[in-house]
């Protein structure tokens, strides 16, 4: 048997290392007002420390860390309920455990471990439509971590858990009865949500994304800075450090959830185009391992993987142009993020880890 | 596992449509509302303002600064931002305050978003508009505190309508000080380009004065102007331009030539110090003075250098010119004698006068006792062609070149139109007009073995980083006029003329070999009449080995008359000092 690196494709590398590549570079862009560039450094260590990560994830068969992810869930889980009690308060939310100039987001982990684990549950189901009480332990699976993640407050990350993981469910399957009723109960859970849990700043927030122009000092500034900052991109872009935008401060969170903005005002919409191309390249590719997975495990993961990914992208992009709520999600790969960056590379690794093993039985 | 159809449906559609979606709304943003987007974008960064940008110093040899730009805040209005979130009687207190005229025509057109109110705010001033920009913004505050108790969702006006902005001011800390060479710029008079009229401001203005007059004032979300944060593409801070002028010894100078003129009771004088091997000029004095700081009361006319714009017909200064020539093309020979006709010459109706009655006189003496009639002999030896050839060779009737604005060429008549008299004329400097930096140029010639070099003023310009961007070839040699051996004999004839007997008795100094010429030239009134005189001395020291030539002229002389006795003192004076600072002489 040959070794197991001599089935890595080397293609999607060489795609993953662009969208990384351009991301640094344009941290760099983005914290130049900063003249230490720490965003810069720090991102690179990141990876670093993301492909150190994930090799083990990678060399050892996923079937085998699949018997141990209940203990990755369980650690999430422990991790999340922690930072409620240790991580600082920072911008009015305990989100982060802070070790020295690093800090680390348990959310990230438990999206990860999260998507393991609901694979892990599916893979040993025995039927193949899910009906209400094959459903009972995955939601709980996926409901704990998002509640825990509800209360840091972080609206956008607990949506996103739950999003990912009906995805999933999606993907395995689940009896129309079910998917009705559950778009059913999604609205009444939204006007409740609406009403009685989401708190000022965040109904302002979503009301700003309706008509951003009706409070441009407040939450519609967002929004509107980072279409400016698109939209005065133009074809071509303004060139790398040009972005005035980005360069004056407009823009909010300019090297985490809003990195691309400033990259669409220094690249214009070819370089937009190019690194959207780069992840549909990816998000193809894992489709294909999915496809072409030889166990229930490595499908299911493959596509949780995938979705996780697409739907990270889809909404940030949504959301820099003004088509979806100011929800604080980083795009993969590319924004400023430590944790987000580890897990990303993580979850790469077992694609390749799936992709890589699919012949070998 | 097997994907069920309505589920595999959903993700499909689900995939396509958030990639379909993505890519047309990046698109509609990007591509097809991108010349909005690009407008907004302008209209919240920047402001388009005039705002006279750094200029840069102007600085003497001996690093006096003779011009500098200071800081000065100016008041603007954001007539858009007035509109939209005051739109009260603001304007009408500020105008008050201030006295500022038809505030509302200047406010204008709403839709703009800048205009100047008021150039160059005094402290006074500045207090006033600090003042009511508080009063205007607790008044915001408490509106705005008072629709919040009502319960009406309003955003709080943080920032006034208007704003103070630093702008450039020119100064020149020495007033008087080679007023005329520095010039001044346009910011009054209306024009508030900054841009260099006369002088060193004007002929460098290139350099003091960045060529990109607009400045791009970028503003934040709120239309602040972030004043530290200026970004003016093609601009930068004007360079200093560096003089060859001492500025100490120019003060010297001046002081002396003001004293010869009011001496002489003349009308106006000049005087230029040249170092007769590289051209470099170390001072160029005009009396009356001119002072840049306070030019409202004057017209422009005196704030012209005349040391270099008023040309004059020259007199006897000319003879050694005319004589080097004819000796230089084997014409005349040193030794040769001239009847000087006793004082009086009819020459085809003109009759020709020396100061004194003179017999046989040689070349030299006809320099030394400068004798119009023995002049004439030699120029009707040499013919018009050649007179006016050696006259164009040593520089005359052409711009000398110095790196300052509105040079006169001086007058020649076409050489068809000279007739005999005209000859006569020329040949004692009179019937053409010069410039005294010509007559300047052309005793460095003889000075300095007989080359023709530009005069420069100067020194050099030296970018940001100190690297130099301007800086001629010196010496910048025009070319040989005369040969060395010639300029030799000029130089020994000159000398004779300020010893016993010469015109230029009174140049003389103990001690040091002075060379020189005296001119007093008849002005030209419509006539020639004994009333209007312009009197000359151009000399060098030491005379044989000469470091300064020296130029004097003193207009409309009235009470001394001859270049001899209103130029030449002054030039020893000048002469003097030169002795004294370079440890020639030490102090009496």
């Amino acid at each position: 048997m040959q070794g197991i690196k001599s089935r890595i494709n080397y293609n999607i590398v060489v795609v993953i290392f662009l969208i990384v590549a351009f991301g640094i570079v344009n941290i760099y862009s983005a914290s130049v007002a900063d003249n230490t560039h720490r965003f810069f450094y720090h991102q690179i260590l990141w990876v670093i420390a993301g492909i150190t990560a994930g090799y083990p994830f990678f060399k050892i068969d996923y079937r085998v860390i699949g018997k141990y992810s209940i203990w990755l869930y369980l650690l999430s889980i422990l991790l999340l309920a922690g930072v409620l009690f240790l991580g600082p308060r920072i911008k009015g939310a305990h989100r982060w455990y802070v070790l020295g100039p690093f800090s680390f987001q348990p959310s990230e982990f438990a999206k990860f471990a999260m998507i393991f684990y609901l694979s892990f549950i599916l893979s040993e189901e025995k039927v193949e439509t899910l009906d209400l009480p094959h459903l009972l332990i995955p939601s709980i699976v996926i409901f704990l971590p998002a509640g825990l993640v509800l209360l840091q407050p972080d609206l956008g990350t607990s949506g996103l858990i739950i999003l990912i993981g009906a995805g999933v469910l999606l993907i395995y399957g689940i009896s129309k009865r079910i998917l009705w009723t559950s778009v059913a109960s999604g609205i009444a859970g939204a006007v409740i949500l609406w009403k009685f849990i989401l708190k000022g700043y965040q109904r302002r927030r979503i009301l700003a994304f309706l008509n951003p122009e009706s409070d441009p000092l407040g939450s519609g500034y967002h929004i509107i800075q980072s279409k400016i900052a698109i939209g005065s991109g133009g074809w071509f872009g303004k060139g790398f450090l040009k972005g005035t935008q980005t360069q004056l401060s407009f823009l909010p969170e300019q090297h985490t959830d809003f990195a691309f903005s400033v990259f669409a005002e220094e690249w214009g919409f070819v370089g937009v185009f190019f690194i959207f191309i780069l992840y549909l390249l990816l998000i193809l590719w894992g489709i294909d391992v999915a496809t072409n997975a030889k166990d229930k495990l490595g499908r299911i993961l493959a596509y949780g993987i995938v979705v996780h990914l697409f739907i990270q992208v889809i909404i940030n992009l949504s959301m820099i142009t003004g088509a979806f709520p100011v929800v604080g999600i980083p795009l993969p790969l590319f924004s400023y993020g430590g944790s987000s960056t580890l897990f990303f590379f993580t979850e790469l690794a077992l694609l390749f880890n799936i992709d890589a093993r699919r012949f070998m039985f | 596992m097997k994907v069920n159809r309505l589920t595999q449906r959903i993700i499909i559609g689900g995939y396509i449509a958030g990639i379909v979606f993505i890519w047309g709304r990046l698109f509609l943003i990007q591509v097809v509302l991108k010349d909005k987007y690009r407008v907004t974008w302008r209209k919240r960064h920047e402001k388009v303002v005039k705002v006279i940008p750094y200029r840069g110093e102007i600085i003497s040899d001996d690093g006096v600064i003779l011009a500098i730009s200071t800081a000065v805040p100016s008041l603007y209005a954001d007539p858009e931002f007035y509109r939209d979130n005051y739109n009260d009687n603001s304007p009408e207190i500020l105008a008050k305050l201030l006295r500022i005229k038809n505030i509302r025509e200047k406010l204008g057109d709403l839709d703009s978003n800048f205009v100047w109110l008021r150039r160059f705010l005094t402290k006074s001033e500045v207090k006033k508009v600090e003042w009511l920009k508080k009063k205007l913004l607790r008044w915001k505050y408490y509106q705005w505190r008072k629709a919040r108790e009502e319960g009406k969702k309003t955003t709080l006006v943080k920032y006034p309508w208007f704003g103070l902005q630093k702008e450039f001011k020119r100064k020149y800390p020495n007033g008087k000080l080679s007023g005329q060479v520095i010039g001044f710029t346009g910011e009054r008079w209306g024009r508030y380009d900054g841009r260099g009229i006369t002088g060193i401001e004007a002929s460098f203005d290139q350099y003091l004065l960045s060529k990109e007059k607009k400045y791009k004032l970028l503003t934040d979300g709120w239309k602040r102007v972030l004043t530290d944060r200026v970004l003016i593409p093609d601009s930068w801070d004007g360079y200093n331009v560096y003089l060859t002028i001492d500025a100490s010894f120019q003060d010297e100078v001046e002081e002396f030539l003001e004293e010869g003129v009011k001496n002489a009771e003349a009308k106006r004088g000049m005087a230029i110090v040249m170092n007769p091997y590289t051209g470099e000029i170390l001072a160029m004095a005009n009396y009356p003075f001119f002072d840049p700081n306070q030019r409202k009361e004057t017209t422009l006319k005196d704030s012209l250098d005349l040391c270099i714009s008023y040309s004059f017909e020259p007199g006897s200064v000319v003879k050694p010119f005319i004589i080097a020539g004819a000796i230089d093309r084997g014409l005349l020979g040193i030794n040769d004698i001239f009847y000087a006709e006793e004082g009086t010459y009819h020459l085809n109706g003109a009759i020709i006068h020396d100061h004194e009655r003179y017999g046989y006189l040689s070349v030299p003496d006809i320099i030394k006792f400068s004798s119009n009639i023995g002049m004439t002999k030699i120029a009707m030896r040499l013919g018009k062609l050649t007179v006016f050839n050696i006259l164009r060779s040593f520089g005359f009737g052409e711009k000398t070149g110095i790196e300052l604005p509105m040079e006169a060429s001086g007058f020649f008549r076409k050489l068809r139109e000279w007739y005999d008299a005209d000859l006569a004329n020329a040949s004692f400097g009179q019937g053409f007009r010069v410039t005294l930096i010509q007559l300047v140029t052309a005793m460095a010639v003889i000075a300095n073995g007989g080359l023709r070099i530009t005069p420069r003023i100067v020194k050099y310009v030296k970018n940001e980083r100190g690297t130099t961007i301007y800086r001629e070839e010196i010496p910048e040699v025009k070319g040989r006029v005369i040969k060395e051996r010639t300029a030799r004999i000029m130089k020994w004839m000159l000398e004779r003329v300020i010893q016993k007997g010469g015109t230029g008795i009174l140049a003389g100094i103990d001690g040091i070999k002075v060379a020189g010429k005296t001119g007093t030239a008849q002005k030209w009134v419509g006539e020639y009449t004994r009333k209007y005189y312009t009197a000359s001395f151009v000399g060098f020291l030491p005379a044989d080995h000469p470091m300064w030539v020296i130029g004097v002229v003193i207009d409309e002389p009235q009470k001394k008359i001859y270049g001899g006795t209103a130029a030449a003192p002054i030039f020893r004076k000048i002469a003097e000092e030169l002795l004294v600072r370079s440890h020639y002489l030490t102090l009496k």
